[in-house]
């Protein structure tokens, strides 16, 4: 393959030369070949994706939509629509390209359907908005190349299954275009290359760091603190002057953070002691559109020293000239933890440099794992997985928007995607029948019909289903938000948006933290909350839900594998291996061979520790179905507490030795998990979640956004009457095979007694030991009782207690 | 067995059960409200593939009540019917079941709420606008005077922290002069009772909400 002499001589006038995995992602353009490309930040991963279609449109001056690209973020749409329009315009090429996504405006959008431009960005959900329009085959008739990336970020989740079903549909519109994946890590990218292409059109992977482009490894370090971590807890303060200190040091700095709510206090905390007044800014997805293009513009134009950040930030774009990242919190999996990393430094040859600062003493546990990791050169993260057939019922109605459809030609082409190439034509059928008229057996419902068949196939029964529908694809299910405004004068500014449950919380003259100001609450109306800038000190604390990540299993067995041997708790800091030793001495450390469990006298209750390592979904799940049981064996379970690390249940009466066998066996996996299912808020939850991606209820009706209010009610209300009356309903299986894998982590749990049934340390102390102390004390809830500052004093008089705790086991190992 | 309340209400003993009813013992009277017989249907012919039982499972819940308190009054307080094509949707056998159960009884009121407005229906069906039992009237809304008042309408229900655990559920309100009954109908949602609408309500008296959650009904102080 050879780069026609327009690139070449640019490439050499910018004085760049391609690099080796550039040149065979063009040369495989070329030959019509699919391709996973992983390569490091800052190879030219976008050039390697995109340069091949450019050659190829130049060459081959198409007339019509020639690439796709897919994102997860419309913002990294952006940044790659600058990059590659910067690109053809110093080319002079004649290609058009243009992103398309939610915010893109309605005369855009008609143009692009009747003309389409060369190379159209976009995200998954607003390409299955297009596939839904009439012209989706002619439009996409021309199709000659699909770009996924960040493809570890979607493939693995609902999100990649809508992608999936989206390709499937491509495939029928236009047969062998090329699909390229790209990605920075990948943990099995074979299994990506499977979800990927077809068994007609293999995806091979390419990995730029085997031609040459190994990054160097970067450097990864524990925040030194003056400080020792507290025992419990999850915002770090105590590591704020350290983490101001580091920033004044660094040109750019991005400190990252697990949740929202983590990340509005933190800035609180830095910007309290920022004596300097660097400039520090906050940046995450709850904040306006144009709040967040500003901070994005500030930092790449190197205006800001620091930027404290979720998630929201942690793809590809690129944010200017960062040369020190620090994570916040454990960083919960290796994989996860580079790609923040890797938002430092775009330099192949110099090493990301990053600190941790973990939030508590078991989290430096964490974080010592993840650094051992880091430097093995070991990943971990999500595989993709079958797909979800609630997002495939929200498919056929899409389809059926689009042009007529039958049952056998649209499960033929669901099969050729790999996340549903198991699917039986009978699961099919069910769905289909659901999207039909709702698939209920007791009751003759062809009244109401959502689609009617005609001699072509089957249509929607009327335009406005087809509406509602187009207002409501998507898979990601957002609680519901109120947009906060800043009361100024008469007026007000949109400063982004709140849960609504929150905000209903809230009483007149309620203060909280928003934006990184201090807001104190006035009114509620038309969905919109206003508050008044405040001059209060000690607001309540925004509780954002989401954010909460369960610990890779890679990570919780690192973990384990750090407390088991001499030599690696050997480096860690002082204050832990103190901590450590002590817990030798008074009871025992877990490790691989057996199971942990503690169990000791607490005030007038007894608690019940299991070290499980196994994440928090399932040490919930564990938590639930064990105190099920005890409650049965009448020992009056109260409470519990979970960690990623283990759970604790507390109780009236003690569990002895005899007992933990009885407690802890296989067959509470199917006694207890079934009575307790039926009833769990999780099964609700994964019903409310089902129920909405499947089209049984709505999230977004813009028609009738005031009437709405009158017919939402809650779905549990569905939930409930649908159990008692149609218990086989498809979506009652879906939502249990839903919370089965996604709430439960019920592999990890029968792995987990599988193992351990018989392989049980039970240590009966007389008083809680040194490492429960995380756990029995846990005050990390996503849902803060109260508000932010109640939140700091419950941790405060944790941490008195874990003082005194600590003390009393230091006085009896020493009386 | 659902638990129930014992609550004086203008000088007579009353009790609300956490079957979503009110029971007036001294006059064998039996009062629910809001049942919205057939929303999912209405739903259904905007292209909602709501599940279609909440009649049935509306019907059989009162169909229990019925059985267990023997009234000889059923008052029935407003909104029964969800919208006004509800009454011919009903499935013929469920229409004859509802009639029945009104049958066994001396006398069933249907107070006549917002959503009855114009219900397309037969002759054996008719709404009164109040029902007056020794100086209290169930009503769907209340009027704006002083005399107690048994009605439904606002759907209250209440979020609230009992042990720090968050409970919420439907609820009945009361005050000196106002009892509001929780809706009834299996797909009913509810008003918040802190709401503007339920203040106003309440004119200047607080309620004291008896809290529903699961078949427990508990008092909760505010």
């Amino acid at each position: 393959m050879t780069i026609p002499d327009a690139f070449q001589s640019w490439f050499t006038s910018q004085g760049w030369t391609l690099l080796p995995h550039q040149r065979e992602m063009t040369a495989r353009f070329a030959a019509g070949r699919s391709t996973l490309l992983t390569a490091p930040t800052g190879t030219g991963k976008t050039l390697a994706g995109f340069l091949g279609s450019l050659i190829d449109i130049t060459q081959t001056r198409p007339n019509g939509l020639h690439t796709l690209y897919i994102s997860p973020l419309k913002a990294l749409n952006y940044d790659i629509e600058r990059n590659v329009t910067a690109m053809i315009e110093a080319l002079s090429l004649t290609v058009r390209v243009e992103s398309r996504t939610g915010d893109t405006s309605q005369y855009r959008r008609q143009r692009q359907r009747a003309k389409p431009p060369h190379i159209l960005l976009t995200t998954p959900e607003s390409l299955m908005l297009l596939l839904s329009y009439p012209e989706a085959a002619q439009m996409f008739g021309t199709l000659k190349a699909v770009i996924i990336d960040e493809i570890h970020q979607v493939a693995a989740s609902r999100r990649g299954d809508l992608i999936a079903l989206a390709l499937a549909q491509l495939e029928a519109f236009s047969p062998g275009f090329r699909r390229i994946g790209l990605s920075a890590t990948v943990a099995e990218p074979e299994r990506f290359c499977d979800w990927l292409g077809r068994e007609a059109n293999a995806v091979d992977p390419l990995d730029s760091r085997t031609l040459g482009m190994a990054e160097a490894a970067p450097e990864v370090t524990i925040l030194p603190t003056r400080k020792a971590p507290p025992y419990n807890g999850f915002m770090a303060q105590y590591a704020v002057p350290e983490i101001l200190s580091e920033i004044a040091k660094a040109r750019t700095a991005i400190v990252f953070v697990n949740t929202r709510a983590q990340a509005e206090l933190l800035f609180q905390f830095l910007w309290e002691a920022n004596e300097e007044s660097l400039p520090i800014a906050i940046y995450h997805a709850s904040l306006t559109r144009e709040m967040r293009l500003k901070t994005i513009s500030l930092m790449a134009a190197g205006k800001l020293r620091a930027l404290v950040a979720t998630s929201a930030i942690e793809l590809g774009i690129d944010w200017g000239d960062v040369d020190l990242v620090i994570q916040v919190g454990a960083p919960k999996g290796v994989s996860r933890l580079l790609q923040r990393i890797g938002r430092s430094n775009h330099r192949v040859d110099v090493p990301s440099k990053a600190f941790l600062c973990p939030a508590n003493r078991f989290e430096v546990l964490e974080c010592e794992a993840a650094i051992a990791a880091i430097r093995a050169g070991k990943l971990d993260g999500d595989v993709p997985q079958p797909g979800a057939q609630d997002v495939l019922a929200q498919f056929i109605l899409n389809a059926a928007c689009s042009a007529p459809v039958t049952p056998e030609a649209l499960y033929a082409i669901v099969r050729t995607a790999w996340s549903y190439r198991d699917l039986s034509y009978e699961q099919f059928e069910t769905l289909f029948r659901f999207v039909v008229d709702g698939g209920y057996v007791l009751r003759n419902y062809d009244r109401w019909h959502r689609l009617s068949e005609t001699e072509q196939g089957w249509i929607p029964a009327s335009p406005q289903i087809a509406r509602r529908h187009r207002q409501n694809i998507g898979v990601i299910i957002e609680a519901g938000k109120l947009k906060v405004r800043r009361l100024h004068g008469r007026g007000g500014k949109y400063l982004g948006e709140i849960e609504e449950q929150f905000g209903q919380s809230m009483r007149p003259g309620d203060t909280f933290f928003f934006a990184g100001e201090v807001l104190a609450f006035e009114r509620i109306h038309d969905m919109t909350l206003d508050a008044r800038p405040s001059a209060a000190k000690e607001p309540l604390l925004p509780t954002y839900s989401g954010g909460q990540m369960p610990l890779s299993t890679f990570l919780a067995d690192g973990v384990r594998g750090l407390l088991q041997s001499e030599d690696t708790r050997g480096e860690l800091p002082a204050e832990v291996r103190d901590w450590l030793r002590l817990q030798t001495r008074f009871s025992r450390l877990p490790d691989r061979q057996d199971l942990l469990i503690e169990s000791f006298p607490r005030g007038k209750l007894y608690t019940l520790v299991l070290y499980t390592f196994e994440g928090r979904r399932a040490n919930q799940t564990l938590g639930m179905l064990l105190s099920r049981r005890m409650e049965r064996y009448q020992l009056h379970p109260l409470s519990f507490t979970v960690t990623d690390y283990g759970l604790a249940i507390n109780s009236v009466e003690q569990v002895t030795d005899g007992m933990i066998h009885d407690l802890f066996s296989t067959d509470i996996l199917a006694d207890e998990l079934e009575e307790w299912l039926a009833d769990s808020p999780m099964l609700k939850r994964s019903f409310r979640r089902v129920a909405t991606i499947a089209g049984l209820v709505e999230q977004n009706n813009n028609a009738a956004r005031k009437t709405l209010k009158q017919v939402t009610f809650s779905t549990d209300l569905i939930y409930d009457v649908l159990r008692k009356y149609e218990p086989g309903h498809v979506l009652l299986r879906l939502s249990r095979a839903d919370a089965e894998r996604e709430l439960l982590d019920l592999d990890r749990l029968t792995d987990l007694i599988l193992t351990f049934r018989e392989r049980i340390a039970f240590c009966d102390l007389p008083r809680p030991s040194p490492l429960s102390l995380p756990v029995i004390l846990d005050v990390r809830i996503e849902r803060l009782p109260g508000g932010g500052i109640e939140a700091l004093l419950q941790q405060e008089s944790a941490e008195a207690a874990a003082e005194r705790l600590m003390q009393e086991v230091v006085d009896g190992l020493d009386g | 067995m659902a638990s129930t309340a014992e609550v004086e209400f203008a000088g007579h003993r009353m009790v609300l059960d956490a079957d979503l009813a009110l029971w007036w013992p001294a006059h064998s009277l039996l009062a629910v409200s809001d049942l919205h017989f057939e929303k999912s249907t209405f739903l259904a012919q905007f292209g909602s593939a709501i599940a279609p039982y909440d009649t049935l499972d509306t019907l059989k819940r009162l169909e229990a009540l019925m059985v267990r308190y023997q009234p000889r009054t059923l008052v029935l307080l407003g909104d029964s019917f969800h919208d006004r094509g509800a009454w011919q949707r009903l499935e013929p056998n469920t229409r004859t079941h509802l009639l029945s159960l009104c049958g066994t009884v001396e006398s069933c009121l249907w107070v006549e709420g917002n959503h009855d407005v114009g219900l397309i229906r037969d002759d054996c069906l008719t709404f009164v606008d109040d029902h007056v039992v020794e100086g209290i009237a169930f009503r769907h809304e209340a009027e704006p005077t002083d005399y107690p008042q048994i009605i439904g309408h606002f759907h209250p229900k209440l979020t609230t922290r009992v042990r720090g655990h968050k409970v919420s559920g439907k609820c009945f309100a009361l005050n000196r002069n106002r009892l509001i009954l929780p809706a009834f109908g299996s797909f009913t949602g509810g008003l918040d009772i802190q709401h503007a609408a339920l203040t106003e309500a309440a004119q200047g008296e607080p309620f004291t909400p008896y809290l529903i959650y699961g078949r427990t009904i508990l008092p909760i102080r505010t």
